[in-house]
């Protein structure tokens, strides 16, 4: 019902904010950790990955195998091997090394982050934003 | 005493008033009891006592009572007794546990121990209390300190973390930085910001530089010009442009323009020098560029040729303060090249017009008071007036600020402090129409970022030994010829030297490379080579080093200097350049696929900088420490730490240094 309501009150006009402040924070349909893995994604990964993980970065042609594309890829990837991605490199799975080991210059919560946003990145395009942000999530 | 019953001379009225109130006062007593069993936190305890019995099987009859819990720091002045209730939040097991077990999230707990911060002193909120309401989770009336949400919790964090970039906060560091970026500190004083960070252009030479038409655009609306302008709009009355235009424009002090012959000048030279001197930099064109300086999209509106051309050659003798550095061009280059800006980037932009009559001179006194009035002497420098007018309210406890009564935000907003100060900083004028703060055209999330800088400036201050600052060092102010020629070529605009530098809107200095330890990373001949002809060291990085056309022997003292005064003798050291051990690096770099981010040969990634003549750039000692570590050196950095060990750091920079440099190649242009 939760759901229902927030779509709902997304097709209503907006009515004015009770708390501004709060709103601006919110980016976009990210809760607080997934922004953060958003910019810890940015800074580190997106110069290969592309900004939204699409496997379009500068530096992807460079790259043999080339990044995926995260929204057909991840859904193969178990968490726990996402993890292991991040912390210790595609080479941990077997693959290519050409994805760094990031565990060590990454702190813990900037890894969980990470994978945060990861989930989303790995939605297809098509799921209308906050249809699928359950509101468990952003609560406290 | 005559013996007889109890209720001898005493009224059965009396007698049954009695028994009343026994009954009255038994059952208080009862009812406390019960009570006292019933609060809210003895509730909690005892449900989590049956969730841990539960988990445990044993069915125990203990009624789980562990009594009130409370950490007591006398120094931060706070009684907490959160853990009442919040059981499990320092028990790893607890993370699915529901609220108020939960296991606190992140690694916080491990760097803020409990006993030692207590919680209130992160969160705010009540401590002493032990109900839901009283702990003030939510706003409260009467108590000024409600728990912060989390996305305020880094305001919180800025309370005892007084440096510039606490570590790991975002919207602090990005709000502590556009304080700065903004001027703010120099209308408001705020602790630990001074004179010498307010960045604005003297106005001596503004008669000089621009006519009336342009004067008038701009103070009525400085985003009509500069779509990212540092300035706010003032919000001036027609009246008020024209008086201050009255004011600022007659001619002032001795500044004069350099005499120059534009009609000999070759605008297709002059695209040549700005394209090879990589104006773009620092300067944006077209919405695309860096954005240290101003854009230059219309700059040829706005200022003569002759002035173009006299700042070209001798920026400081305007300014003292620009960032920008004094190129070594010839006086036929900075010709063409002013010529070049006038044609290319002449148009006014759409919108942003003015007469070009002459303001009324009659009208120069008034300006002059609105001059005051404003406080635009503040970020200003004019002779005749103080610097630093600091017009504005102190922001040292404003985080702490009672509004009373409640404040003004936009319609349908809560009225609470930093929804106050979110609509004030966005736009003055919402809370006061005749504020004279300007509005600063603040996107969303940077008035919210500004806002929780605001909200971190407290009036109870933590004790010293709680709080943490950045290092005071004074100011690097290099002397003699090398010192000269950072000046003129404003080395310290983009690089940082003993956390001296400037630093940018994103609180970040532009160049990544701090020059503290350059000499014990770089090559003498290098740095003699690179100063001379920069280029571009990793290959997609959008910042590169401007051309400053820096003359040889000019090149020769600079790499001297930074060779011989700029190093780390920690840094100094060999690597074995057998060939055992460069095969063993070589199949280390292959491992680790260093060749997804660094070209060796011809082929590999535009990440890092090219590999190729690695040993003529690069000296050993550095390579190995920055390999080992590189988070330590640089902060974010795109080198992942691998964890490798020393041999390996040593293997693979034996490997990089043995590279041979490419044959044939050009390099720089």
């Amino acid at each position: 019902m939760a759901v229902a309501l927030l779509l709902g009150a997304c097709r209503a006009p907006a009515p004015p904010s009770r708390n501004a402040l709060q709103d601006a924070f919110r980016d976009d349909a990210l809760t607080a950790r997934e922004a953060r893995g958003h910019r810890v994604f940015l800074q580190r990964c997106a110069t290969c990955h592309g900004p939204e993980g699409r496997g379009d970065g500068q530096n992807a042609y460079n790259l043999q195998p080339p990044p995926p594309d995260f929204q057909e890829s991840l859904a193969r990837l178990s968490p726990a091997d996402r993890r292991k991605v991040i912390e210790s490199g595609t080479a941990a799975l077997g693959r290519s090394p050409l994805c760094p080991a990031w565990g060590r210059s990454l702190g813990p919560d900037d890894v969980d982050a990470l994978l945060a946003w990861l989930e989303v990145a790995s939605r297809p395009a098509s799921d209308a934003p906050g249809a699928d942000a359950s509101p468990g999530a952003r609560s406290r | 005493m005559t013996p007889g019953g109890l209720g001898h001379g005493v009224s059965r009225r009396l007698l049954l008033a009695s028994a009343g109130l026994s009954l009255a006062l038994l059952a208080t007593v009862v009812w406390a009891v019960v009570k006292e069993a019933r609060v809210e936190w003895r509730v909690w305890q005892g449900r989590y006592a049956a969730l841990e019995s539960a988990e445990l099987a044993t069915g125990s009859a203990e009624d789980g009572s562990r009594g009130l819990q409370q950490f007591w720091l006398p120094d931060l002045d706070r009684v907490d007794r959160c853990t009442s209730c919040h059981l499990g939040i320092a028990d790893p097991g607890r993370m699915d546990a529901p609220q108020p077990f939960r296991t606190h999230p992140g690694r916080w707990l491990e760097t803020h121990r409990p006993d030692r911060y207590g919680c209130t002193s992160c969160h705010g909120g009540q401590g002493e209390a032990t109900s839901y309401r009283g702990a003030a989770h939510r706003p409260v009336p009467y108590w000024p300190e409600p728990m912060a949400s989390r996305e305020l919790m880094e305001a919180r964090c800025g309370t005892c973390h007084k440096e510039r970039r606490p570590r790991g906060t975002d919207w602090l560091a990005r709000g502590r930085a556009l304080m700065v970026d903004r001027n703010c500190t120099a209308c408001h004083e705020v602790p630990g910001h001074d004179a010498a960070e307010v960045r604005s252009p003297r106005l001596d030479g503004l008669p000089i530089k621009v006519g009336p038409a342009w004067v008038r655009g701009w103070l009525k609306k400085p985003k009509g010009y500069l779509p990212k302008s540092r300035m706010g709009d003032f919000r001036l009355a027609e009246r008020d442009v024209e008086a201050l235009a009255a004011f600022v424009l007659p001619p002032r002090g001795k500044l004069a323009l350099d005499a120059v012959e534009l009609s000999k000048a070759d605008t297709e030279k002059g695209g040549e020098v700005f394209r090879r001197s990589r104006c773009v930099t620092c300067h944006e064109i077209n919405g695309r560029g860096g954005t240290l300086a101003p854009a230059l999209t219309h700059v040829g509106a706005k200022a003569s040729r002759e002035w173009l051309y006299s700042w070209i050659r001798g920026p400081h003798r305007f300014q003292p303060k620009t960032l920008m550095p004094r190129f070594r061009l010839t006086d036929e280059e900075a010709r063409d090249l002013a010529a070049y800006l006038s044609y290319e980037f002449g148009d006014t932009p759409e919108g942003f017009e003015g007469s070009d009559a002459p303001p009324s001179p009659a009208l120069a006194g008034e300006g002059r008071s609105i001059f005051e009035k404003r406080g635009c002497y503040s970020c200003h420098e004019l002779e005749g007036f103080p610097t630093l007018a600091r017009i504005a309210p102190k922001l040292l406890a404003i985080g702490d600020r009672v509004l009373e009564p409640a404040p003004l935000v936009a319609r349908g907003t809560l009225p609470t402090l930093p929804n106050w100060l979110f609509t004030k900083v966005s736009g003055p004028e919402q809370v006061l129409e005749s504020a004279r703060m300007p509005t600063f055209g603040f996107a969303e999330d940077e008035a919210a970022a500004v806002t929780v800088a605001l909200l971190s400036l407290r009036a109870r201050e933590t004790p010293p030994a709680r709080t943490t600052r950045d290092p005071v060092r004074p100011p690097y102010e290099p002397q003699g010829e090398f010192g000269a020629l950072v000046r003129r070529y404003r080395c310290l605009s983009c690089h940082t030297i003993g956390g001296s530098g400037h630093v940018t809107s994103t609180g970040l200095p532009l160049s990544t490379v701090a020059l503290d330890r350059i000499g014990s990373q770089l090559t003498r001949d290098h740095l003699e080579r690179f100063i001379g002809q920069p280029y571009g060291v990793r290959v997609a990085l959008p910042e590169r080093m401007p051309h400053l056309n820096i003359a040889p022997e000019e090149a020769r003292v600079l790499a001297g200097y930074l060779s011989t005064v700029m190093v780390d003798d920690a840094l100094e050291g060999a690597v074995p350049s057998d060939a055992a051990t460069v095969a063993r690096g070589k199949e280390l770099f292959d491992r680790h696929g260093c060749a997804g981010c660094h070209i060796v040969g011809n082929s590999g990634g535009y990440v890092g900088p090219d590999l190729n003549g690695g040993g003529a750039r690069l000296k050993p000692g550095w390579t190995v420490a920055w390999l080992l570590e590189p988070e330590r050196w640089k902060r974010g950095t795109l080198e992942p730490d691998r964890g490798l060990t020393k041999p390996e750091a040593e293997a693979l920079a034996a490997y990089a240094l043995s590279l041979p440099a490419r044959k044939a190649k050009a390099v720089g242009r």
